[in-house]
């Protein structure tokens, strides 16, 4: 008690001695520790903390404390009292307790977190300065009478509570600068939010105010750590993903697989010319492995420089040594297999000696000619099914390169055999192609497949014209039927003499049926010999007159083939419905000395595709109804 | 069981179930939408929108069930569908007090609408005793 009796007298002693300016000036210096602790005891027992929480419990109180700061003459003395009253006991006895007259400033104490700060009527956003006024801050409670009589204006007027709310608490500051002294008005009303969307009642109290959190000590470190393991286990999940899995490379070749050769880099390539965004080659374009191409480009040529371009050269083509499987370092060179020669008036001769020919240059009068110019490429390269280089042949075509021309035209190819395999070419695939011969063939029992001859050429055939129309000169010698093209074809044969006639109608017809006249034709050009369905029955069907009892002499086949268009209106495929050959007998003629017949074959291919029709379909339409009770029971 | 010459339904209770059902229909879009407008502007938790809104469904269906109760059992002047209409009025009493005083938010606009429908149920409890009165005295004459 001693201790809080003496601040007041000094106060006190200030207020009636103040005629006496030297005693003034000499007062506060002796005064000013006292009010350095009651800063320190006023900031820690009311921090403020701006939130815009409610609190309609605490507003009463205050409202006091600012009616006893205007009626009462010592204001410093009634803060003292209220904070003692406000601070928490536990608080209040260790800072009290050591604390002597002497003493200038006490430890600063680390209590727990200040409470917010909810109450509009002690919210004061522009209290910056502990224990001391801000100008023009009327909610200041550090300011006295004398402070507001000085203020010009209010810089904070209204202090409200969350404007969501239908009706929350509101404190009014203003100066009344009318009167004299100048002093501030304080009103604390309700206001009224008049939207529709106010909110009337609140029963979330969480949703007002932020979440406190929770500080870490001895009790509860396990489980915030626990709360908290994610962190960890996400940082200890980083560890497997940065091992390096070892996936070993592969050694053979793949499909796409760029050819490798014998290079001085390991990264050199057969390289195969293609033309890039114009006609001229493009020398840099490498052969990939399975991928069959073909490339026709025009490479810009001066003679004088032919015998030292390469692209020009045999040996450009023929030198490099392709790898057998790719890094292991195993060579398969490659072997020209054929040379043909192209003279200028375009015959072509083959080169029967295998060495290697450069090009020469040669002068001819007003012209220079340069020979053994490579004008064609095409390699062959045999593989196996695991993905090794078995073989590689290459295959030439050779020319004369003349002074008048600038632009060399070369063609490039390359294809892949797979190794035990022999390829069969195909008519189409799937439908027929124009000018391919018809595949044919037997089956010999009912259940095999079909058996076709190894000669594509002489599968379906027809009898062949010569210039002598003599038909056994040329015996033996047939055509092939080619799809779309309608063929006839005929000769004579010269009777003498007496010859039997069933032995004439015997012979006349090997010449008009051939040796093997087949019994099924293939539906498509790939169709597979295993593959019945796909193959159709030929008709053969034979005519002869109406005379009974006579003998016969067949004179002409014709042979009709019917075929459709199949699949796709933008890609159609020819594919073969129906094959019916004509036999056509005649009665043998009268004898006589020496007598001619003429016996023909023709083949006509007749289209019986059905026209494609256009149309659209109609719309779909919603045929929607509802009962008529639908509403019930409210209409 | 009524004498034929005589008409015992209410048209009084007959208007509020039709004022009512309307009503109602045009109370449900509108709390659909201020429960959008909630979820989106208010600090709403998860848990609680969606048993606000599984409550109000429960709501729709107490709401149509008394009301078709109640227009049979009026109009067919029958006392088993008109007792169990009033017996429904007191379920759908409580919602629209949950929904004027215990769920999250309320909106003045949502109070003034649970208003009115507090004062529907009143009037049709009313109206409805009223009517059982008259059923029952009929049958005893």
């Amino acid at each position: 008690m001693g201790s809080r009796c003496l601040p007041p007298l000094l106060l006190v002693l200030l207020n009636c001695c103040t005629s006496s300016s030297t005693q003034v000036v000499a007062t506060p210096a002796a005064a000013t520790p006292v009010v350095t602790n009651e800063d320190l005891n006023f900031t820690e027992a009311t921090p403020v903390v701006t939130n815009e929480d409610l609190n309609f419990t605490e507003a009463t109180p205050v409202v006091t404390n600012e009616d006893l700061n205007f009626t009462e003459a010592t204001p410093v003395v009634t803060n003292e009292d209220l904070n003692f009253t406000e601070a928490t006991p536990a608080t209040l006895r260790p800072s009290w307790s050591p604390r002597t007259p002497g003493t200038p400033r006490p430890p600063e104490l680390s209590g727990p977190r200040p409470t917010p700060v909810t109450d509009v009527a002690a919210l004061c956003v522009c209290d910056l300065l502990p224990a001391q006024c801000d100008i023009n801050c009327c909610c200041d409670p550090d300011c006295s009478p004398g402070d507001f009589s000085v203020f010009s204006a209010c810089s904070i007027p209204v202090v409200t509570g969350d404007r969501q709310f239908c009706s929350q608490k509101a404190a009014f500051y203003s100066m009344n600068l009318t009167a004299d002294p100048p002093h501030r008005d304080f009103k604390l009303i309700d206001q009224i939010n008049p939207s529709i969307f106010c909110i009337h009642i609140s029963n979330y109290k969480p949703a007002l105010s932020f979440a406190n959190p929770e500080v870490p000590d001895e009790n509860n470190f396990d489980r915030l750590m626990g709360a908290s393991g994610g962190f960890t286990l996400s940082a200890e999940s980083g560890v497997p993903s940065t091992a390096t899995s070892d996936d070993p490379q592969p050694t053979k070749y793949e499909y796409g697989a760029l050819l490798q050769t014998a290079g001085e880099s390991s990264g050199s390539f057969l390289k195969l010319p293609s033309p890039l965004t114009s006609s001229l080659c493009a020398d840099e374009n490498p052969a990939a492995f399975l991928v069959n191409q073909a490339f026709e480009c025009s490479r810009r040529v001066a003679i004088e420089e032919c015998e030292r371009m390469e692209a020009l050269s045999m040996a450009h083509y023929s030198s490099p040594a392709i790898l057998r499987v790719r890094i292991i370092w195993k060579q398969v060179s490659i072997k020209i297999q054929s040379i043909m020669y192209r003279s200028l008036n375009h015959t072509l001769t083959q080169l029967e000696g295998r060495g290697i020919l450069r090009p020469s240059l040669v002068s001819t009068g007003q012209d220079r000619l340069c020979s053994n110019v490579v004008l064609q490429v095409k390699y062959s390269l045999l593989y196996t099914a695991s993905g090794q280089i078995q073989e590689a042949g290459l295959s030439l075509v050779l020319g004369t390169l003349i002074s008048t021309v600038s632009l060399l035209q070369q063609k490039f190819e390359i294809h892949f055999i797979q190794h035990g395999t022999k390829p069969v070419p195909l008519s189409g695939n799937p439908g027929y192609r124009v000018g391919l011969p018809l595949a044919a063939g037997f089956q010999p029992q009912k259940g095999s497949g079909i058996i076709q001859t190894t000669n594509r050429q002489g599968q379906l055939t027809i009898l062949r014209s010569t210039g002598k129309q003599d038909c056994l000169a040329s015996h033996g010698q047939r055509a092939p039927v080619l799809f779309g093209y309608n063929v006839q074809s005929g000769c004579q044969l010269r009777l003498t003499g007496t010859i039997p006639c069933g032995l004439l109608a015997q012979k006349m017809q090997d010449l008009l049926r051939g040796q093997a006249f087949p019994d099924y034709v293939a539906a498509f050009g790939n169709s597979r010999a295993q593959d019945v369905q796909d193959w159709v029955p030929v008709h053969f069907v034979t005519h002869s007159s109406n005379t009974k009892g006579s003998c016969q002499l067949p004179v002409a086949l014709g042979i009709e083939v019917k075929w459709t268009k199949y699949g796709s209106l933008l890609n159609p495929q020819a594919r073969i419905v129906n094959v019916t050959a004509q036999l056509i007998s005649i009665p043998e003629p009268l004898p006589g000395p020496e007598r001619t017949m003429v016996i023909s074959t023709a083949v006509t291919f007749v289209d019986v595709s059905a026209p494609a029709e256009a149309g659209f379909r109609a719309p779909p339409t919603i045929n929607a109804r509802l009962p008529f009770s639908f509403f019930f029971p409210f209409v | 069981m009524a004498p034929r010459d005589k008409r015992l339904s209410s048209t009084p209770l007959e208007i509020l179930f039709f004022l009512n059902g309307w009503y109602y229909a045009t109370y449900f879009l509108l709390e659909l939408l201020i429960f959008l407008y909630k979820g989106l502007l208010l600090p709403y938790p998860t848990a609680n929108l969606v048993l606000d809104v599984v409550m109000l469904l429960l709501y729709l269906g107490i709401e149509v069930i008394r009301l078709f109760f109640g227009t049979k059992g009026n109009l067919c002047q029958r006392k088993m569908p008109l007792g169990i209409s009033v017996a429904l009025t007191f379920p759908s009493a409580m919602m629209a007090s949950y929904y004027l005083l215990l769920q999250t938010y309320v909106l003045r606009l949502e109070a003034i609408m649970n208003s009115i429908l507090l004062f529907f149920c009143g009037s049709e409890l009313l109206l409805e005793m009223l009517t059982l009165a008259t059923f029952s005295s009929m049958d005893r004459i």
